[in-house]
């Protein structure tokens, strides 16, 4: 940008521009995450057929292709699938967000606390890991879906079960490695708590792995809710889960291309969404990654 | 100030690694222990702080701070004393700064846990230093990763120096640096040690560097001490052989040292 046209703006927008600029990861993925959040507000004023995303059916409007009527086309039962999309917004990335966020805080707090102090802690915790990763994470996933009663807070619960050891995994390793580093020794000798060593000095430093590692399941715990769907443990068909959708459409996909192209790009695109922000996140933490003043 | 060690033994497994008949260091003098990796001089300096115990050893003997034993005090009054009262330095300084902490923030923790409560006591104590070992305030701002390993070292010297450190424990300080950042650290040193009246304990593996700013030295190889003595006779005239081949490791272009030697 010119000097002249940045001088022209208002002081507030300038310092944002060149922050947005200097994080241009961030400034992406929170403006796609924020694109997610607002159409998950205002769903029921974006969506042209609300009623579509509950029980409604359009026996008449069985797939018809995408048009100015219906922008993503009618699916199996035609439905809109713009106005479902829309509504998923409120179901697939709130399932995602919440199994990445409590299986990292789940698996960063069991690794750490592992690799931190090792001896018979670290052995008893990794094995509970281990046995929790003997099992195949869908299989997992599919046994307490199928005790627990049938609703969003279940496929979350369910995922998340089968998800944290491979954090707690990433998370032992590191904080093994960094409790090792002389500053955390010095901080020992010196009389730190563990808990301030923990918090303080490993957590900062051993993170970064899980972090990025968190970003990028973003999608695939969408796939995986979707899954527990197609097997009859997760969300059920009015529902509008993207993963869902796109299971259902599979069937359709050589002659109905729009019924699984449409919540696929929305998986992709939250999926994106967070990545990059997590990516940000990461480069920002790091004050490696800062340039020197 | 005054240590005094005697007849200490550092054992694992009731195997000796260093065994130390006498030494003493008394304020503002500089001693140096040299010899190889191994040699058992590390382990020496840990026992002093009380470290070795944690690492699995046995300490046998004693080690007086002003007369005041430290072997088998309590881990509480041996914190008390580490950092405090022996200021210590390591070989690698960007290992010993957490990356993720401004080095103001490290350096505010350390004189926090050394009873220096206000924050702005802390910072001037903390600048007061960094003046001594010519650095300026602005260092405290920066992460270590943007300092130079020289600029680290100094750091963690003014540490011991705003907390009055009687005795600097320096475990091989300069090692991971280049020479002429070497001669800076020793310049550093040498001019606190008068100002202060800072003992300093010099360990190193380069009897050059031990030469150049210890008084008195102590070789030791395979856990024993095998030589003793003023820094000057030992380097002149390197009774045990030992030394002598330690010392004939050190490549000299001319110089003093090795003209002493050919006498």
């Amino acid at each position: 940008m010119s000097v002249i046209e940045a001088t022209a703006l208002p002081g507030r927008t300038r310092n944002a521009l060149a922050w947005m600029r200097a994080n241009p990861l961030i400034a992406a993925g929170g403006f796609m995450v924020l694109v997610i959040v607002v159409v998950a507000i205002f769903a029921p004023l974006i969506a042209p057929y609300p009623g579509d995303a509950g029980y409604a059916t359009h026996p008449l409007d069985i797939f018809k292709p995408p048009s100015t009527k219906h922008l993503f086309g009618t699916d199996n039962v035609g439905r809109d699938i713009f106005s479902r999309v829309v509504y998923g917004t409120r179901v697939s990335p709130l399932i995602a967000l919440a199994v990445v966020a409590i299986a990292s805080v789940v698996g960063v707090t069991v690794g750490l606390v592992a690799g931190f102090l090792g001896g018979i802690v670290d052995e008893i915790l990794m094995r509970i890991t281990d046995v929790f990763l003997a099992v195949p994470a869908l299989l997992l996933a599919l046994a307490f879906a199928s005790v627990l009663p049938q609703s969003t807070g279940s496929t979350i619960l369910a995922i998340t079960i089968s998800w944290w050891p491979w954090y707690a995994r990433l998370a032992r390793g590191e904080a093994a490695s960094v409790s090792r580093r002389r500053y955390v020794e010095t901080g020992r000798v010196l009389g730190l708590s563990r808990l301030r060593l923990l918090t303080r000095h490993v957590l900062p430093n051993a993170t970064t792995p899980v972090l990025v590692q968190a970003s990028l399941d973003f999608g695939g715990v969408i796939l995986t809710a979707a899954a527990l769907s197609f097997l009859g443990l997760g969300a059920q068909d009015p529902t509008p889960d993207w993963g869902l959708m796109v299971n259902e459409g599979r069937s359709f996909f050589q002659t109905y291309w729009w019924a699984v192209t449409f919540p696929g790009a929305a998986i992709l695109f939250s999926a994106a969404a967070f990545n990059l922000l997590g990516d940000g996140l990461r480069d920002r933490l790091d004050p490696r990654r800062v340039v020197g003043r | 100030m005054k240590l005094e060690i005697a007849d200490l033994k550092v054992a694992f497994d009731g195997r000796v690694v260093a065994h130390v008949p006498e030494l003493e260091i008394a304020s503002g003098e500089s001693v140096g222990v040299a010899g190889e990796s191994g040699s058992g001089k590390s382990m020496t300096a840990m026992a002093i702080l009380g470290l070795a115990q944690r690492l699995g050893a046995d300490v046998e003997g004693s080690i007086k701070l002003d007369g005041h034993e430290l072997v088998g005090e309590s881990e509480r009054n041996l914190r008390a004393i580490r950092g405090r009262r022996i200021g210590m330095i390591f070989q690698s300084p960007s290992s010993a700064f957490n990356p993720v902490l401004r080095t103001g923030y490290t350096f505010g923790r350390v004189l926090a846990l050394h009873g220096i409560d206000s924050r702005r006591a802390r910072r001037a104590a903390a600048e007061t230093a960094l003046a001594e070992v010519r650095l300026r305030p602005r260092v405290l701002d920066r992460y270590p990763h943007q300092l130079s390993g020289g600029e680290l070292q100094r750091v963690a010297i003014a540490m011991a120096l705003a907390l009055h450190a009687e005795l600097l424990l320096a475990d091989e300080p300069t090692s991971a640096l280049d020479v002429t950042v070497q001669a800076e650290i020793f310049e550093i040193i040498s001019r606190i040690r008068e100002t202060e009246s800072m003992a300093l304990l010099f360990i190193s593996h380069d009897l050059a560097a031990v030469a150049e700013i210890t008084e008195r030295v102590v070789v030791m190889r395979a856990g024993e001490v095998v030589e003793t003595g003023a820094t000057r006779a030992v380097v002149d005239a390197p009774a045990h052989p030992y030394t002598r081949a330690l010392f004939d490791a050190v490549p000299v272009l001319g110089g003093e040292a090795s003209g002493a030697h050919d006498r």
